[in-house]
């Protein structure tokens, strides 16, 4: 086999990647009609916002909040005994599923970027996330300035490592950066003193100290950083349907069922509804 | 499908700096840890072929543990395990002050790890040509040792410039598996363009040109070596 003849089969399948055709609009409301079912993404391990129960269902404060607004969808559609497919999803490929339209509604923690929303639509914000620092408790770090020549880590790709890089430039503080897969591997590296504290939002870690051996061991320290606003993700060019999910999350807003469900998820953790995120929703609260 | 492609996005600031960086992890492990394959995997091939049955039995216990556990087994073991067995101090070290603690850990893994298949084809080829060529070497005169150095490994290791080629591209591709444990090297590099615009199809078709680019360089390379070094 020559090396051309391999050239010319590369270049053949770099070609056939063609643009993608133009696509009908309100492709969603139609497949629910077609099929009488909705296709849901859920996040397996993101504690308490979504996860796999004891009986391995997805449970969580995202999948409560989708039910209900499933539950807008089949007044709407005429669509009383619709059917609801679970999918689940991480983080690589959560976009890619609802850009194909694999997934319908994808509920999660995904957080809103202008750049993201190139490619999906956000519904209303359903969690204002910062970054925060998970530290071992004996570690002597209070705050942000103690991190000056101590190892950080920060996940490749989250939204935090923006936010990270901001921060050094302004600081210029001596810091070494490094880089890990996962808050998984994140966790490993504090935990074995690989690095002395992971930079990251703090709605994961919650999971993170629930999941570890020694929660006691762990604590969260440092002024909150940055703007992380998350939300659900649906399909571009589906008006009808983003319609849909915008009305029942603002009636949600609005009657205080969103707190509930919020209140009732979080409250274990020791949180509830913050000011950011009640001015948030109350943005979103048009009128009838 | 619901995707609009921007291939505009592969040159832009800082998609563009992040998948060029990429490109030199991939470049950089693949020769560290393809260096230290050939390395080890000729002295443990070397020593599969000795009379003395101690060297053999070591050297065939470092190719069956190596060649058999996963590579990606092998880098958590590395990475994760290897520094809490060491004493404290040291292990604290290892994690902390060895420099470049991932793209070394990773070089090394992939390397020992390639270093055990490296090692069945010098020994395959140390084999096949001194069943008739070791007694002839002997006959003349020659001490083993010249005859390993001067006859065996010059003819042998010809004969198998064609599967360690496959050898060499298979370092290059698994080379992604050091994503796992925090290099950024292509493929890491690609998930991170997705992760910040979405625009996952456009960063994996560079990293996927990138491989095959890469694999057709190295063969090409390879080729070249052959040539110069004409076979018998």
């Amino acid at each position: 086999m020559s090396l051309k003849k391999l050239l010319l089969v590369g270049l053949c399948l770099g070609l056939g990647v063609a643009p993608v055709r133009a696509q009908e609009v309100d492709a969603v409301v139609k497949k629910i009609k077609a099929t009488n079912s909705l296709t849901m993404g859920y996040r397996e391990t993101i504690f308490p916002t979504g996860f796999l129960d004891e009986n391995k269902k997805p449970a969580g404060y995202a999948v409560d909040m989708c039910l209900r607004i499933i539950d807008d969808v089949k007044k709407e559609l005429g669509t009383p005994d619709l059917k609801i497919n679970y999918v689940p999803v991480n983080i690589q490929n959560r976009q890619a599923l609802v850009a194909n339209g694999t997934v319908d509604l994808e509920c999660g923690g995904t957080v809103n970027t202008f750049a993201r929303a190139k490619q999906v639509d956000f519904s209303p914000v359903t969690f204002i996330a910062s970054n925060q620092l998970l530290v071992l408790k004996n570690s002597g770090i209070h705050s942000f300035a103690d991190l000056a020549g101590k190892i950080l880590v920060v996940a490749t790709g989250g939204s935090s490592e923006p936010e990270l890089k901001k921060l050094l430039e302004e600081t210029k503080l001596n810091i070494r950066v490094q880089n890990v897969d996962d808050h998984a591997a994140a966790l490993i590296a504090v935990e074995s003193r690989r690095a002395d504290a992971y930079f990251s939002d703090n709605s994961a870690f919650m999971g993170l100290v629930k999941g570890s051996k020694h929660p006691e061991n762990l604590a969260i320290v440092g002024e909150e950083i940055g703007y992380a606003p998350q939300a659900f993700m649906v399909p571009k060019n589906n008006p009808t349907f983003l319609w849909i999910v915008d009305h029942a999350m603002a009636k949600m807003f609005q009657s205080g069922e969103a707190a509930t469900i919020f209140n009732k998820w979080f409250e274990p953790y020791g949180l509830t509804v913050t000011p950011k995120l009640r001015a948030a929703w109350a943005t979103f609260s048009y009128p009838e | 499908m619901n995707y609009r492609w921007n291939w505009g996005i592969l040159l832009q600031d800082p998609y563009f700096g992040w998948l060029w960086s990429g490109l030199g992890w991939t470049v950089l492990i693949g020769l560290a840890s393809w260096a230290l394959a050939l390395l080890v995997g000729t002295v443990a091939g070397i020593a599969r072929t000795l009379p003395s049955r101690l060297v053999r039995a070591l050297a065939t216990i470092y190719v069956e543990l190596f060649r058999n556990i996963p590579p990606l087994v092998q880098l958590f073991l590395w990475f994760f395990v290897f520094p809490e067995l060491l004493p404290d101090e040291l292990g604290l070290w290892v994690k902390r002050d060895l420099p470049f603690p991932e793209f070394t850990t990773s070089a090394v893994g992939i390397g020992l790890f390639m270093g055990a298949r490296v090692a069945e084809q010098v020994s395959a080829a140390i084999r096949a040509v001194s069943l008739r060529l070791m007694p002839a070497a002997l006959a003349t005169g020659l001490r083993p040792l010249q005859a390993y150095r001067f006859i065996l490994l010059p003819l042998g290791l010809r004969a198998i410039i064609g599967p360690l080629t496959s050898e060499l591209l298979i370092t290059i591709k698994i080379s992604s598996l050091a994503l796992t444990i925090g290099v950024l090297e292509i493929t890491a590099q690609s998930r991170h363009v997705e992760n910040y615009t979405f625009q996952g199809f456009e960063a994996f078709s560079v990293a996927t040109a990138v491989y095959l680019l890469l694999g057709l360089a190295a063969t090409v390379v390879m080729r070249g070596i052959a040539r110069q070094i004409k076979p018998l």
